[in-house]
């Protein structure tokens, strides 16, 4: 059971509570884990190549953090944590990314960095839950 | 209230900064998000008019921007490829320009120098977003990527050129322009690069911004002076210290920083305040009809070409689509139109819509039914170098025939 855990992870509050939870759980049931950033994608029909440049560094810089932020749990826990970057959606991604690789549970944190916006929109966690085809932990 | 300078500086940055919270939640570029934010405060929100010093920091929004946009190529690729760049581009220019101008004039009824502006308005492309089209899936750094990015800034300079010089006045000040602009791009890279080098990295008070905005000013000065467009000028600058940009990306950034928070929002929010919806409605027709005439007048001038130049059709639709989009150029154009009182408010509100519309459609299509893999973008590099080396050599021009991507 939940031989596969993926992670949505941002470096949030929320998503390094859901790490650690996903930790536990690995633990116990020696799972594999993998931490999933998902970056939005490059502003569409830009005014400068640099705009697009600028936004390519800054997601770069952002995924090198969350790495070397992985790279620390993992050696404290003594577990290891796969990592990967897809651009998109963030919803869309996290539910295509764990049908495509046969994840058997999602885990999430309850906020992300969409506080506000989520908000009025419906957070990550609701699209998730309501369109993934495997089991969805939500931790608060 | 709504007279005091203060107040309505705060209006337009409100919706500056509305603009870039939406532009960064959708994914969106800030300058379309600043256009649709004009539309909807000039149609919705009462704002119809602008003040001496809004109109003025739009100009320098174009004219920065303008400088941006040429100082974005990055030389080597241009000459890489030059001469398949150039009739590509060239051709993606000349065809949609002669062709819209024509329609217009002769179909729509437009006087000259209004169908010249729409011919204007829809022969540009835009070389960023092709650019961020294909950077998405590692596109922008095969061998065709170059090419068509290449191609795309002729295109532009061939828009600049028309926008330049159709509506100047050849007088003793169009000469004195010419003059004092060639010297000032023979002299420019190396006194860019000498205050870069000696004052830039470490100066709090940015003597190398200071620099460029001075010549960028005084050459449009110049520029209107001859009754000629500052843009011109503005290209060229760009064109001629993209060699500088190209090692020192600090001061790129500086400029962006400075023309996105400051300049450029003023003239998006501006030239998205013209455009009138029920003129909108009324030219539903009009403004498809233009967008085809763009998309098809590229594909006459670019396809064939493309295919001449051994892209496969797949390449070549890929090529000639990214060729038909455009957004800076045009809307720059189209307001200039409406600032010299060239076009009415509603020949604005078509041609913005079609550059849009242009922005939009033709990089879908590219997108959802014509994307190359890197693999063969790459492999056209090497069959056009294999194609160009065979046709120099005489003894071999009969004998070889490539005819498959390897």
């Amino acid at each position: 059971m939940y031989e596969r855990i993926l992670v949505g992870y941002d470096s949030s509050d929320g998503a390094k509570k859901a790490l650690e939870h996903a930790i536990l759980l690995a633990k116990e049931l020696r799972s594999q884990i993998t931490a999933l950033w998902v970056r939005g994608s490059l502003p569409h029909y830009p005014e400068t190549v640099d705009e697009v440049e600028e936004e390519r560094e800054s997601a770069s810089d952002f995924l090198q953090k969350l790495t070397k932020e992985l790279m620390a749990f993992s050696r404290q826990h003594a577990v290891n944590i796969h990592a990967d970057s897809r651009a998109g959606h963030p919803a869309k991604t996290i539910v295509d990314y764990a049908k495509e690789n046969d994840f058997h549970l999602i885990v999430l944190g309850h906020r992300g960095h969409s506080g506000l916006w989520g908000s009025f929109l419906g957070h990550t966690t609701d699209k998730v839950s309501e369109n993934a085809h495997c089991s969805v932990l939500i931790v608060r | 209230m709504l007279e005091n300078i203060w107040f309505i500086a705060a209006i337009w940055m409100a919706l500056a900064f509305a603009a870039s919270i939406i532009s960064i939640r959708l994914g969106v570029s800030v300058a379309l998000i600043e256009i649709l934010l004009g539309v909807a405060a000039g149609n919705f929100l009462g704002l119809h008019k602008t003040t001496e010093w809004i109109n003025f920091l739009a100009m320098l929004g174009s004219g920065v921007l303008t400088f941006l946009a040429g100082a974005e190529i990055d030389p080597a690729s241009l000459k890489a490829n030059l001469r398949v760049s150039f009739l590509i581009g060239f051709l993606s220019f000349a065809l949609p320009f002669a062709g819209v101008w024509l329609f217009a004039q002769f179909v729509l009824g437009w006087q000259l120098h209004q169908a010249q502006i729409a011919g204007i308005a829809l022969s540009t492309t835009s070389v960023a977003v092709v650019y961020a089209v294909m950077i998405e899936k590692g596109l922008s750094n095969t061998a065709l990527g170059k090419m068509i990015l290449a191609a795309c800034f002729i295109t532009d300079f061939g828009t600049v050129l028309a926008l330049g010089i159709l509506f100047a006045d050849f007088n003793i000040w169009m000469l004195v322009f010419i003059v004092v602009m060639l010297i000032v791009l023979w002299f420019m890279p190396r006194w860019t690069r000498a205050i870069v080098l000696r004052m830039g990295a470490t100066r709090v008070s940015e003597p190398e911004v200071k620099f460029i905005l001075f010549v960028l000013f005084f050459l449009g000065g110049l520029a209107t002076t001859a009754k000629s467009e500052a843009v011109l000028p503005a290209y060229l600058v760009g064109l001629v210290v993209a060699g500088v940009f190209v090692r020192d990306k600090t001061l790129m950034h500086r400029m962006r920083s400075i023309a996105f928070a400051m300049f450029t929002p003023f003239y998006f929010l501006k030239a998205g305040l013209y455009v009138s919806l029920p003129a909108l409605w009324t030219a539903l027709g009009v403004i498809i009809v233009l967008l085809l005439l763009k998309i098809v007048s590229k594909v006459i001038g670019v396809w064939p070409f493309a295919l001449a130049a051994k892209m496969r059709p797949r390449e070549a639709n890929y090529t000639t689509l990214l060729m038909a989009t455009g957004l800076t150029f045009g809307t720059i154009s189209a307001l200039f139109g409406l600032n010299n009182n060239i076009i009415d408010q509603t020949q604005y509100t078509i041609l913005v819509t079609v550059v849009i519309l242009s922005a939009i459609v033709p990089t879908m299509i590219a997108q959802q039914f014509f994307q190359p893999s890197t693999q063969t973008m790459e492999a056209w590099g090497r069959l056009w170098s294999r194609s160009k080396r065979t046709n120099s050599r005489p003894e071999h021009r009969a004998q070889t025939k490539e005819t498959s991507y390897v």
